[in-house]
């Protein structure tokens, strides 16, 4: 949901320092100054990352934002600028080497990850919306809008999600925006799912039908007292989902039915690397970058889920508030 | 005599940087064929001096002080050896009947579980003594109850069940917290009368765990009194409820519906 | 069962036809019945023909023990439940069961206190925003959040926090101002003492019963406690087995029950002398 972003840069270097002093204790201490309400959205995501993976986590996707945001900086060559010294070493004066037509690995690399990251997060973000206001309205109202929207859900799942959104990529013809399009129709339904279930349960609480009972519309039961209850496993399994949408891409890509060339991308390189044998820089380098940036991702997503799975819930209730 | 005594036992809970005392230098004793109330408010510690007894402290609890039981140390005892007295010398009840019961196992099997495991009788020889004591708790039917599930049983009947259980293994200690709070008013009589019954024929030492005075009123003879960790008044029944020392008390019992106390 | 009571005192009122008789009572429920479906295909009749009425200015305290179908009850006249036959009147307005859409405007002023107060209130808002949710149904209502807080005995600080840094008496009172804050004419109480502390439990029906009546309502106070019940109600109506057994004001109750179930009922509430004494 749309507030996985702004919680997302754990650029602030160190997240959880100010907010853990506050955090012990507090359950027995009503009179705490600190507004619990701050202290919520601010200091709740940093404390997950304080788990060892998901510090590792952070700073890898630290790094890979920096780089990206910094690309036109940090770039020694223009990606797209071939040269004579085709498939260079790494090492030289190409610091990861060069591909088939003289283009710098490293550059190509770094640039792509200003593609790659910000449609990876867009279209998780996407899904995650769709996928939970469709799976809220099911859960919520039941019987035949339950039925029409879970069997559409089932429909998406009984597929592999890359074969599907290799159909729908190849249907709508290669390109970034349709790569887009097609992982955001085959990812929304796991949100639909597990926002179903929280909302259904959730429903029947007394608090919803004290909401009720005031007279609260079935959209303001929704959107004021479900939604911050159903927020946050949506936020982990969004978290999660981003490392899966880069994988997707790259996949699509690297079919061809993704990024078109020549703008660089991770799946392509690696699609291009796998037929030049003896020059292994060329697929794996971008292959390392897709592995450290989905690991971040599901190490912050794992991190995030073990502060706020409902196992651990209570745990969290009294130490984030 | 007494079974069990209760010296300056202190208890704290560290979770993270943070330690709480739970209780603060309790002091009292179990004596046998009495039933001695412990009553405070949520919070006050009264189970866990209950559970500090049965060697079911929380996670991260340190204990200091002394648990006497016949002579033998209860407070930081290794666990093997704890494991060896619960279920047998030391028993205890539930408030929930209806948590308090695996599902899936008919009664039978739960309340000679730990019959078999300490004092390796055989299945058949546990059956019969599971009637036995079936019928000495006065569960209608034993010889049918005992192969029935939990959920056959309304939640007055499984607490009888679960003194069942508590008492099969001929315990000197039975500790009941909050037996009767999930009952109903009637039902909570026939209980209590159980639970007087049991005291006194088997000459048990009972610590009776509650926040209800018309409890303690009916069936303890001692009442000890807790606030915040401490107690703050121990004394005979009649004593602590007709004429408390402690403002504490008072205060306690001047706040129960005034029917209860003016009849 | 219910004929053997006293007639005036049940308001069992088999002509519809008589409509005034019914007006000036605030809640009038008539031969009220609600069944649920059983796993085996049968039919439990949870509520079997219950007929009452609540006045205006009046705590009617319930009380029946667990199963008898009082909370059922108490749904049914929140539209929490689909009656399977009987009329409910609240105001001159028939109660409907509560749908997917809004509740209607005019049944607003039945508000209802549940009995566990960990589960009903939302644990990610605060007590400020669920206040003033409330607060926005009765626009020409004396109460504000402060005024509320105060009036339950809660520190004006609470409005600013989240529900699980309170205690279970102190959130049954914030349940309490809740209910308040909409401005109800009657108040319903689902056992909203069964899971507090014998300490707390005669406090908060007080708190309750002042509440109400200070602000003009009526209330129906369910619980298996009669003690308690004794302490605030007006009138009192038994009920077992789906059944009022017995209706009647307080006293007469307490000291004249009429019915079996209410004399067993009152033999065993355990008394505070120091006596020992087993009830029953």
């Amino acid at each position: 949901m749309s507030i996985g972003t702004p919680k997302q840069p754990p650029t602030n270097t160190n997240p959880g320092a100010e907010a853990v002093p506050g955090n012990p204790g507090s359950p027995g201490n009503p009179g705490n100054p600190v507004d619990p309400g701050v202290r919520r959205w601010t200091i709740r995501f940093p404390k997950s990352l304080r788990t060892p993976l998901g510090f590792v986590g952070a700073v890898i996707l630290a790094v890979w934002l920096l780089l990206a945001i910094f690309a036109p900086l940090i770039a020694p060559f223009d990606p797209l600028a071939q040269s004579f010294s085709r498939l260079a070493p790494p090492g030289g004066e190409n610091i990861l080497g060069t591909d088939t037509l003289g283009r710098d690995v490293f550059s190509r690399i770094i640039v792509s990850a200003r593609t790659t990251l910000p449609a990876a997060v867009f279209v998780v973000i996407c899904s995650a919306v769709l996928g939970s206001v469709l799976g809220a309205i099911a859960g919520y109202f039941g019987k035949a809008v339950d039925e029409i929207i879970m069997r559409i859900a089932d429909l998406v799942f009984a597929f592999p999600t890359i074969i599907l959104a290799m159909v729908i990529a190849a249907a709508l013809g290669p390109g970034l925006k349709n790569a887009i399009i097609a992982i955001l129709l085959v990812s929304w339904p796991s949100y639909a799912r597990v926002t179903r279930s929280l909302v259904m349960t959730a429903r029947n609480s007394e608090y919803v039908i004290a909401g009720r009972l005031l007279g609260f519309s079935a959209g303001k039961s929704l959107t004021r007292e479900i939604a911050p209850n159903v927020v946050s496993p949506v936020v982990v399994l969004a978290t999660l989902d981003v490392g899966s949408a880069i994988l997707t891409m790259a996949g699509l890509s690297f079919l061809s039915l993704g990024v078109v060339p020549p703008t660089p991308d991770w799946g392509a390189m690696i699609s291009e690397g796998v037929s030049q044998f003896a020059a292994w820089w060329i697929a794996f380098f971008p292959g390392l970058c897709i592995l450290t940036i989905v690991m971040a991702f599901n190490f912050i997503g794992d991190s995030l889920r073990d502060t706020l799975d409902p196992h651990t819930a209570q745990e969290v209730g009294e130490t984030t508030s | 005599m007494s079974v069990i005594s209760i010296r300056d036992l202190n208890l704290s809970v560290t979770t993270g940087k943070t330690t709480k005392h739970i209780l603060k230098d309790v002091s009292f004793d179990l004596e046998a064929g009495r039933i001695t109330g412990v009553a405070g408010a949520s919070g006050s510690g009264k189970t866990q001096t209950g559970l500090a007894v049965m060697g079911l402290s929380p996670a991260g609890a340190q204990l200091s002080g002394s648990i006497d039981f016949d002579g033998v140390e209860l407070v930081n005892m290794p666990a093997k050896a704890h494991n060896r007295l619960r279920g047998v010398q030391l028993s205890m009840v539930f408030q929930d009947p209806a948590s308090a019961f695996h599902p899936m196992l008919t009664v039978g099997d739960q309340i000679t579980d730990h019959l078999r495991h300490h004092q390796k009788v055989s299945k058949r020889e546990a059956r019969e003594r599971a009637v036995h004591i079936l019928e000495r708790t006065k569960v209608p039917h034993p010889t049918e109850a005992v192969g029935k599930y939990p959920h056959q049983f309304s939640g007055g009947q499984l607490q009888r069940i679960a003194f069942a259980s508590a008492i099969i293994c001929d315990p000197k200690v039975l500790i009941a917290d909050e037996p009767t709070t999930a009952l109903d008013v009637t039902v909570q009589a026939g209980i209590l009368r159980l639970l007087r019954e049991l005291c006194d024929d088997l000459e048990l030492a009972v610590l009776l765990v509650t926040h209800d005075f018309g409890v303690l009123s009916s069936v303890a003879d001692t009442i000890v009194v807790m606030k915040e960790g401490v107690v703050v008044e121990a004394g005979d029944r009649e004593a602590v409820i007709t004429a408390p020392q402690h403002e504490y008390t008072r205060s306690l019992i001047e706040s129960l519906p005034g029917a209860e106390v003016s009849q | 069962m219910t004929s053997t009571s006293e007639p005036g005192t049940l308001d069992r009122n088999p002509n519809h036809d008589s409509p005034p008789a019914q007006t000036h009572h605030l809640l009038e429920l008539d031969d009220v019945s609600c069944e649920y479906k059983l796993g085996g295909g049968g039919r439990f009749r949870a509520v079997d023909g219950v007929s009452l009425h609540l006045g205006r200015s009046e705590v009617l305290g319930l009380v029946g023990e667990s199963g008898c179908g009082k909370s059922t009850l108490a749904k049914l006249i929140c539209g929490l439940e689909k009656p399977a036959g009987g009329a409910i009147t609240f105001d001159a307005h028939p109660v409907k069961p509560l749908g997917l859409g809004r509740r209607p405007k005019h049944l607003l002023g039945i508000q209802m206190v549940f009995q566990n107060p960990y589960a009903s209130l939302n644990p990610r808002r605060r007590i400020r925003d669920q206040l003033s949710d409330a607060l926005a149904l009765d626009p020409g209502g004396t109460w504000t959040v402060e005024s509320l807080l105060e009036a339950v005995d809660l520190p004006l600080d609470s409005a600013q926090r989240y529900s699980h840094s309170f205690s279970g008496g102190q959130r049954q009172r914030i349940a309490i101002a809740r209910a308040l804050a909409a401005g109800p004419k009657a108040l319903v109480g689902d056992e909203p003492i069964a899971s507090l502390d014998a300490f707390l439990q005669a406090r908060i029906a007080r708190m309750m019963r002042d509440l109400a009546i200070d602000s003009g309502a009526s209330m129906i106070f369910i619980s298996h406690d009669l003690s308690v019940v004794r302490d605030i109600a007006d009138r009192v109506a038994v009920m077992e087995a789906g059944r009022i057994v017995e209706v009647g004001s307080t006293e007469q109750i307490w000291n004249d029950p009429q019915h079996k179930y209410t004399q067993k009922l009152l033999a065993a509430i355990p008394r505070v002398d120091g006596k020992g004494i087993i009830p029953g």
